[in-house]
């Protein structure tokens, strides 16, 4: 099956914004320093919304997406998505205002753990939707477990990137670098954990997509970084370890759902066997 | 509710393609475009034991439709009277989740106007139920039966009701799909094969 590169951008965008949001949301419980988080929060909508716009993209017409919306109660895969996205970014300009105008701290926290449980919600119902039973290769739930460890992973480095460049605190970004880490990991994991769903034997159909994207930065760099975070050995303030794992977990969470298109090969199949050789050769 | 499908008696089909070409015709389908196709499932054995069979494969009447139920929008729908599923084009929105959820891949995208379109078991000609589709109509080897599987005298059930249960056959489930399309193979002629 041919990569809908559109829904690859939505899920990856839209899973790490929401991801973000959580890490944003975990940091707002942990610390009482509020630097950095306006800016955080806005990266995190502004991520959450670009992966929006993308998934317009694979419809016959970007138009039609108010035809999905007025029909969000069927809660198909595409209404859950588009309702969890909606409340996620709601629940986001909400804490940015309450920032703004200083509001009580309790508010404040309140309204940064709804969204980030939102935003953990968005990332793994844009996965899940792919659970369906007439897809060998999809119909597992450890496909939508992957979206949701990938965008975790994506999220907390992002988290981290947004942190060092706003300059918070060293002490506030030591009491994140255990989360971060175990995210990073755990999207290593979910990465581990799909391949094998799929079978190893098929993914290495894949040669590319399985070496170079799944393991090589999907997996072992991301995993190598998180447990760097999680040492403490460098400092809190640089960038280097949270920019490679940026950019690992980009590559691994892109290549993942990739791959995901590539081995989705439906259960039959039948017009794509008569066109191409009319033989069901058994 | 009456329950209409298509009854296909492989004992019968030669694999002519006529379903084929007048589906395109009766339902103005361009270069490229499908809706119901022919293929050859074979040979298999050795000489001289050799056999084959044609299966004419189109949308398969689920019982519990996985492009229905992933339907963003309600586009794929059954139809309450027939049972038939159908498109409504005004509300498909081109998503193609319902292609991703057929088990068969038997539906069609079609590029210019933005939709998913399936065979409707021509129902611009079989919905007050005095005609049959295309395909059956014009089967030169008259393999194609259309009817009620409910109605025990439609012309579908009065065909299935000539064979032993080991010669109908129903494409493989993927789990709870439960097509509601029957193919007769008897044995004599050719083992029905599970494809998957």
């Amino acid at each position: 099956m041919s990569v809908e590169w559109p829904l690859v951008l939505f899920s990856l965008l839209a899973g790490c914004g929401g991801c973000t949001f959580a890490y944003l949301a975990l940091s707002d419980l942990l610390t009482s320093n509020k630097k950095g988080q306006f800016q955080i929060a806005l990266v995190a909508l502004i991520v959450a919304v670009v992966g929006g716009f993308c998934s317009v993209a694979h419809l016959a017409s970007p138009q039609n997406v108010m035809a999905a919306v007025w029909n969000i109660g069927s809660f198909s895969g595409i209404s859950i998505e588009l309702i969890l996205i909606g409340i996620t970014c709601v629940l986001m300009v909400v804490y940015m205002v309450l920032l703004k105008r200083g509001a009580a701290e309790s508010a404040q926290k309140a309204v940064a753990a709804v969204g980030g449980v939102f935003g953990l919600l968005l990332a793994f119902f844009t996965g899940h939707g792919y659970v369906i039973e007439s897809q060998a290769t999809w119909n597992t739930e450890l496909l939508p477990f992957a979206y949701l460890g990938t965008s975790l992973a994506l999220g907390a480095f992002l988290y981290a990137v947004c942190a060092v460049v706003c300059k918070v605190d060293e002490a506030d970004l030591r009491k994140m670098a255990i989360p971060v880490g175990v995210g990073a990991v755990l999207g290593a994991v979910s990465i581990l954990g799909y391949v094998l769903a799929v079978g190893f034997e098929a993914a290495a159909t894949e040669p590319v997509l399985l070496w170079g994207g799944l393991i090589a930065c999907g997996i072992v760099i991301t995993a190598i970084c998180g447990v760097v975070v999680m040492a403490r050995k460098q400092n809190m303030d640089s960038l280097a370890v949270p920019c490679v794992g940026l950019a690992a977990t980009a590559v691994g969470a892109v290549s993942l759902r990739a791959f995901m298109w590539v081995v989705g090969s439906g259960f039959l199949g039948l017009f794509e066997v008569a066109m191409n050789s009319r033989v069901i050769g058994l | 509710m009456s329950k209409r499908c298509l009854v296909v008696n492989l004992d019968r089909c030669s694999g002519c393609d006529s379903c084929v070409v007048h589906c395109k015709y009766e339902n103005g389908l361009t270069l490229g475009e499908y809706w119901n196709h022919v293929t050859a499932v074979g040979p298999t054995g050795d000489f001289p034991d050799v056999e084959m069979y044609w299966l004419p494969v189109f949308c398969q009447q689920c019982e519990n439709p996985a492009c229905v139920s992933v339907c963003p929008t309600g586009a794929s729908y059954r139809d309450p009277e027939t049972n038939v599923v159908l498109v409504d084009k005004d509300k498909c929105i081109g998503c193609r989740y319902c292609m991703f959820g057929c088990p068969y891949g038997v539906r069609h995208f079609n590029e210019t106007e933005g939709v998913v379109e399936k065979c409707t078991l021509c129902s611009q000609l079989t919905a007050a139920g005095d005609d049959v589709p295309a395909c059956v109509h014009n089967c030169p080897t008259g393999a194609r039966f259309f009817g009620d599987l409910d109605d025990p005298n439609s012309d579908a059930s009065k065909e299935l009701a000539k064979y032993d249960a080991d010669a109908i056959h129903s494409l493989p489930d993927p789990g709870n799909a439960h097509p509601a399309t029957k193919y007769i193979l008897s044995p004599s002629i050719a083992a029905w094969k599970e494809l998957i």
